[in-house]
């Protein structure tokens, strides 16, 4: 049983995130867009406004995970979008599924899912033994919910992903093996007496289970009996026995009419010897459907996992909906090029439910694109947006934009400077640089490098020095580099040099000093424009 | 009647129970404790304690192990070991269980698995064609034993016995608390899940003592079928003694083959080289590929190699001396001569590719104690002590391995006396090694070759841990230079370009 919902031919198992994922969930500011995921995003369905509800933190674990582990095909990307249509099509299916895999581990984990199995006295065994058939019940009842939901849905599948999905588990799970499987438990219905929270059958309360049960032994040497062989095994439901009539009196007569040595067992010595008996008899059955119960564990935990991806992933597109962001599956494209229509910030327009100004840019044949301009021009923005829709591409989501298309980059370093870098300082420097070195030794083929005021941490002069060698080398090595820089004079170094990769972007200023937010493509000035921003915030009186 | 022993010639050999001091400077103590790990349930440690004082009694075991060594005659040999043990385990469960009739069907299987040892290894012997007079001893010996009436009636009544256990099988049917049993087998329940013939491990496995269900289980049983349980105590009545003291003996002296074996097979394995050393006195006494054991079995573990090193004695050479920096590899180069010495005269087989082994009297070491501390007295004083009962040794022709002496002394005076002590030993005519880290000791000596652990050319310092005749080497102190990496054009451009070849 697969639940292959994330990946066409493997589970989530092993994947490898981006190396250090920490920074790009700072620097890409993924904060918010996970605790968004983490609640019921529709108004009209829910009383309770999303703000107050209790955070899913297991859709925050799961959402961070996938989202940080980049898929390297477009063939990947592919397969995640459809799945992920498919999704957001059948929002009953969505909330079912992901509901019965979380319930299922509510309950799996009542009954001791993460308790280490450790060899401990017999009663520890036995009520361990007890937990484990109680699983059992669980797994098949659970497993028969979910092929009933897919039934219903199966009809309604686009995506290859989840047709495999649904038929895999009818085939898997099917009828005739789930009949099996209830048959196996009601014969060892009479071992787990009394705790009927998941059995199949409610057990009337004037009937006693009593058990059957055929066994051939090896005799060893020293008069031991050895492996048992199980011939037959079962539960049968009685009438309630009065206390007092012990033995009845067909049982005596078997007795007296045997052709076989037979006997009655009485004394408790000998009644503890066949509880022992019947309990390694209950493990042996157990023991049976260990290769299935493995299979279950495997398959919740993987469908609790990737179906928690999806949930979230479907909270998010409501949120986008009610904010009234427009949305698009981004299409893979070379390496070289990046195209994308109304391209907005995704992460701080949901969180905030405000509409950001949207960029427009189509940039071929380009491995390095320099954005300078204005301060406070939505230079820094437009970078962060860029990332986000870069990562929610890699991972098979659907990206805040008209249309976005873009190279794939499994390899994909964001280096912000943060905030407390920017004071001069050499150790800063030094720290900035180390930084970079660990970026260079885990870069791989198909890198992507998004710098935004990197090697501010130095005189202007310095600082362009470092970012031409650097930015050169990257570039010459099949780097790409997408940087916003403050550092003039090496973006008009780099300008003035007619390199044929490069393009440059500036955030636009109207002549009248008005930011418009968005970028254009534009020679870069030496002239950041602070000036306008001084005389902005510096009152004029004092200025004289 | 003649002592039959497989290690000794005359007499059982007097039991050790210290350890000589080349046990300890050559690490032999590892190799021991290693070889006994291959020995469950015996104690060949002692054996490996005591060197054979002839050579005869070298080539007596030789010959043994030459035999052993042949994949059948150790399969017996194997095959032979377990049957014992297991005969052995069987008494050690009826002493401990209680019931009278278990103790008896115990007793039955005991005789029976110790028969069937001897007598197959008995018939082993008599087709695998040995050639050791060790061997073929104690083939005489099983012959004339295995003849006896008493074991022919004994094997014959046990294996009757576990004939009759192997095919006693019952079914069991519980229902509620009415249990009926009768003879036969069971078919299996739940194949769809786990596929035919499947058994389970039944709860009263694991304990030798009867369940109180078991007993009821056989009471029933036997008052129908009682024909089983009766042979069982006809037999133990009827053979009450069965060991021979010698077999079960020469049963414990074969362990010393057999682990040593396992031990060097798994060496092998791991493509370490051992021979069987050439005792040619007409010829150069010499080895090739010869390495420190201990060495490499901790090595092994942690993945790292080790080096082997030649040596050749011509005539008239008598010492080595051994210099070079510290930690190149002159210790673990006396180590594994002392090494070679000491499983030459075990009469076993010896860690290098070839070997020509002149014969020596005794072995004797003198390495340097850490603990030497605790006694109190200077070092020297310490080390000139334990020099003293190796020096009144009488014995001429002996090994001797010197592990620098004279480490405190000033460089002039450590000179003088380690003259000294290599023209004693020469004059004795000894043979050894003795590594040092004074350069100019023993040039003036007849019979010393100077030998030196070498490093990489090209001045990196770097160790080569081969040992070879040379003249001591020059050597200064050269400080590592660590360089930063900088991020300049030239060094990330040419460090890119290094890294694009790994990249994926």
């Amino acid at each position: 049983m697969n639940v292959h919902l994330l990946y066409a031919q493997k589970e989530w198992k092993g994947i490898r995130p981006y190396y250090d994922s920490e920074s790009i969930i700072n620097d890409l500011g993924l904060t918010v867009l996970f605790q968004t995921a983490t609640r019921n995003q529709e108004e009209e369905e829910e009383a309770m406004p999303a703000a107050v509800q209790r955070a899913d933190r297991h859709l925050e674990e799961v959402l961070k995970k996938v989202m940080l582990a980049p898929l390297s095909t477009p063939e990947e990307i592919y397969f995640r979008q459809a799945v992920l249509m498919d999704f957001i099509e059948d929002k009953e299916f969505t909330k079912k599924l992901y509901e019965l895999s979380r319930d299922m581990m509510t309950r799996w984990e009542r009954l001791g899912k993460n308790e280490v199995n450790k060899p401990g006295a017999a009663r520890e065994r036995g009520i361990q033994l007890v937990s484990r058939v109680k699983v059992l019940h669980l797994f098949v009842n659970v497993l028969a919910q979910i092929k009933d939901l897919c039934r219903a849905h199966r009809g309604y599948f686009q995506s290859e992903g989840l047709q495999r999905f649904a038929d895999g588990l009818l085939e898997d799970f099917s009828d005739e093996w789930e009949g099996k499987l209830k048959k196996a438990l009601a014969d060892i219905a009479f071992f787990s007496d009394g705790e009927e929270e998941y059995s199949l059958e409610g057990s009337g309360s004037n009937k006693v289970r009593q058990t059957r049960m055929v066994l051939g032994f090896q005799v060893e040497n020293g008069l031991k009996l050895g492996s048992f062989w199980l011939d037959s095994l079962e539960t049968i439901n009685k009438k309630f026995r009065k206390s007092g009539e012990k033995v009845t009196f067909s049982e005596k007569m078997k007795v007296a009419f045997a052709s076989e040595p037979t006997m009655i067992l009485k004394s408790s010595d000998v009644l503890e010897d066949l509880m022992r008996l019947e309990n390694r008899v209950v493990e042996y059955v157990m023991g049976c459907f260990e290769p299935f119960m493995k299979q279950c564990r495997d398959f919740f935990e993987q469908l609790y996992f990737e179906s928690a991806f999806y949930r979230a992933c479907y909270n998010l597109y409501v949120r986008s909906c009610r904010t009234g962001l427009s949305l698009c599956y981004p299409r893979v494209c070379e390496k070289d090029c990046l195209f994308f229509e109304n391209l907005t910030e995704f992460s701080m327009a949901t969180y905030r439910g405000r509409i950001p100004v949207g960029n427009d840019g189509d940039i071929r044949n380009k491995m390095l694109l320099i954005v300078t301009g204005a301060n406070q021009g939505g230079k820094s923005t437009f970078l962060r947006s860029l990332g986000i829709a870069q990562v929610m591409m890699q991972c098979g989501m659907f990206v805040s934009a008209k249309q976005f298309e873009s190279g794939i980059f499994p390899h994909f370093f964001p280096h912000f400077t943060r905030r407390e870098d920017s004071a001069m300082n050499s150790g800063r420097l030094d720290e900035e640089l180390g930084r970079f070195d660990r970026i260079i030794a885990h870069l791989g083929k198909d890198s992507l490098v998004l710098l935004n005021e990197s090697f501010a941490t130095t005189t202007e002069e310095e600082g362009s020095d470092i970012a031409y060698d650097i930015i050169r080398a990257l570039t010459e090595a099949g780097v790409k580099v997408l940087t916003v820089t403050h550092l003039l004079s090496f973006a008009r170094r780099i300008y003035e040099e007619k390199r044929p990769e490069a393009e440059f972007l500036c955030a636009e200023r109207k002549a009248d000093g008005r930011r418009t937010y968005k970028m254009v493509k534009s020679a870069p000035e030496l002239t950041s424009f602070g000036l306008d921003l001084y005389d902005q915030i510096i009152p004029a009186h004092s200025r004289e | 009647m003649d002592y039959l022993s497989l290690l000794d010639l005359e007499g059982p050999g007097e039991a050790i129970e210290y350890m000589s001091g080349y046990i300890w400077d050559l690490n032999l103590n590892q190799l021991i404790e290693l070889i006994q790990g291959q020995a469950p349930g015996y104690d060949v440690e002692p054996y490996f304690y005591r060197m054979p004082e002839s050579a005869a009694c070298e080539s007596y075991r030789r010959q043994i192990y030459t035999d052993v060594k042949r994949p059948e005659v150790f399969a017996s040999l194997e095959r032979f070991s377990e049957q014992m043990r297991r005969s052995r385990e069987f008494l050690e469960n009826q002493a401990s269980v209680e019931k009278t009739l278990q103790k008896d069907a115990w007793y039955a299987a005991a005789v029976d698995s110790y028969c069937g040892a001897v007598g197959r290894l008995q018939e082993d012997l008599m087709r695998l064609e040995i050639s050791s007079p060790g061997l073929r001893r104690l083939s005489g010996h099983l012959n004339a034993y295995v003849d006896r009436e008493e074991f022919r009636r004994g094997k014959e009544a046990s294996s009757r016995i576990r004939q009759a256990m192997e095919d006693f099988s019952v079914v069991l049917v519980i229902e509620n608390n009415c249990l009926t049993v009768t003879p036969g087998t069971a078919g299996s329940a739940y194949e769809d899940f786990l596929g035919e013939g499947s058994s389970g491990a039944g709860p009263f496995m694991g304990t030798l003592q009867m369940s109180v269900l078991e007993e009821e289980i056989f009471s029933i049983y036997r008052k129908k079928y009682p024909e089983i349980f009766d042979n069982i105590q006809k037999f133990a009545q009827s053979f009450p003694d069965f060991e021979d003291e010698t077999v079960k003996r020469l049963e414990r002296e074969i362990q010393y083959y057999l682990a040593f074996y396992r031990f060097e097979r798994t060496m092998k394995e791991r493509g370490f080289a051992f021979c069987v050393p050439d005792r040619c006195a007409d010829r150069d006494m010499e080895a090739a590929g010869l390495y420190d054991l201990a060495l490499a079995c901790s090595n092994y573990r942690r993945n790292k190699p080790v080096v082997s090193n030649d040596f050749v004695y011509h005539e008239n050479e008598f010492f080595f001396v051994v210099n070079g920096p510290n930690q190149g590899g002159k210790t673990t180069f006396a180590r594994s001569l002392g090494q070679l010495m000491y499983f030459c005269r075990m009469g076993l087989d010896v860690p290098a590719e070839r070997a020509n082994i002149h014969d020596f009297s005794v072995l004797l070491t003198h390495f340097s104690m850490e603990e030497s501390m605790k006694s109190g007295k200077g070092k020297l004083m310490e080390e000139l002590e334990r020099l003293v009962p190796m020096m009144e040794n009488k014995a001429r022709g002996a090994f001797v391995i010197i592990n620098e002496l004279f480490t405190t002394a000033a460089h002039y005076d450590g000179c003088i006396m380690g003259e000294r002590v290599l023209r004693h030993f020469i004059g004795n005519q000894c043979r050894g090694v003795y590594v040092t880290h004074l350069k100019e000791l023993g040039e003036a000596v007849e019979g010393v070759v100077t030998m030196t652990a070498m490093l990489e050319e090209g001045g990196t310092h770097r160790r080569t841990y081969q040992v070879l005749r040379h003249e001591a080497l020059d050597v200064g102190y050269a400080e590592d230079i660590v360089k930063k990496y900088g991020l300049t054009y030239d060094g990330l451009s040419a460090r890119l370009e290094k890294e694009k070849g790994d990249w994926q």
